[in-house]
């Protein structure tokens, strides 16, 4: 086994691990020699490692290596810890103006990728993806904020940096682009399938909470869009308002 | 009877959700919301009880006559047993 010291969503996390695979995909979020207080550490147990390789297999209909298996694992046994720190996992793909961070969640094949591209179409370079599949957000301070971390999808999309998670948008593909904000029944409903409910019963409670904390604090969209980079107007002209109500 | 120890309850926004932990999660993976009243019900079973006494919790609690509470009690039993969250 060797270990690292890893800096997430303002974390010390040490890990555990045997691959390289994971050393490398953790690359630019590992503190050098870390000599301080850690705030929890992860390693992974060989049950486990069988079990997620399994359930891998079966998901994708192939094999994949013992690196990758591991790095999964590390994440869910980080994520397992998340909510004692206000913090979860949010499946979805988060972009940022450097000011404010627009998380977009939708049914694989929706087109999240196909959306932020217009954002940068439209945009330019002040665009950038925090992450673009795996985020963690977490309150602190009074307000969410949404960060990057190594593990980000299959595209490889993600920036070691943070920002103020201004909207959680759910996009639907439609001829026309409009955009209308869903009430807190409706946001709760449909995140609830965004997130991980942890097995111990204290962090499923405390997953609840943050849950329900974040529909108060956070506004949440629904986008109806074309591919084109005037849905990315749409999008942004509403989401970026500074005279948000609260989600009612 | 009364709920199978494992499940939490939680409100989100104005309703509460149920979610399986621990080894529940391997036979109960689906979710449950519960209005006001179903919390209500849900609560009183998370201690040993019966029919009877929840009706009359319940036409304590709520303008109900005991006709309807008991419709209401048992009505939410049977989907909790339905959906094997009771043990008796």
């Amino acid at each position: 086994m060797r270990s690292m010291v890893i800096r997430l969503a303002e974390l010390n996390i040490a890990v555990s691990y045997r691959h390289d695979f994971t050393e490398k995909l953790c690359r630019e979020y590992v503190i050098s020699d870390f000599d301080g207080n850690v705030d929890f550490s992860v390693s992974t147990s060989d049950a486990e490692l069988e079990a997620e390789a399994r359930a891998a297999e079966k998901v994708h209909g192939q094999e994949f290596s013992d690196g990758y298996v591991e790095s999964i694992c590390i994440y869910r046994a980080i994520c397992r810890k998340l909510p004692a720190y206000n913090a979860l996992l949010l499946h979805a793909a988060v972009i940022s103006d450097g000011k404010h961070a627009y998380a977009f969640s939708a049914p694989s094949g929706t087109g999240k990728s196909t959306h932020i591209i217009q954002w940068r179409r439209a945009f330019g370079e002040e665009i950038f993806v925090i992450n673009g599949d795996k985020p963690i957000v977490r309150f602190m301070d009074g307000q969410w904020h949404a960060f990057g971390t190594p593990w980000c999808g299959k595209e490889n999309l993600q920036t070691n940096t943070h920002a103020p998670l201004t909207a959680v948008c759910f996009i639907k593909r439609s001829p026309e682009n409009t955009i209308r904000r869903i009430d807190v029944n409706e946001a709760a409903e449909r995140i609830m399938h965004q997130i991980i409910i942890p097995k111990d019963p204290l962090m499923a409670l405390t997953t609840l909470d943050l849950l329900d904390r974040m529909i108060r604090h956070v506004p949440v969209w629904e986008l109806e869009c074309n591919i084109s980079e005037d849905a990315a107007r749409v999008a942004r002209a509403a989401m970026s308002d500074g005279n948000i109500s609260p989600n009612k | 009877m009364k709920i199978k120890n494992g499940f939490v309850v939680k409100n989100v926004g104005d309703l509460n959700y149920v979610v399986a932990t621990g080894e529940l999660t391997q036979s109960f993976n689906s979710m449950i919301r519960l209005n006001g009243t179903a919390r209500f019900l849900w609560d009183l079973l998370a201690e040993p009880t019966d029919v009877d006494a929840m009706v009359a919790a319940m036409t304590q609690k709520y303008d109900i006559d005991a006709d309807a509470a008991r419709r209401d009690v048992e009505g939410f039993v049977e989907v909790l047993r339905s959906k094997g969250i009771i043990e008796e």
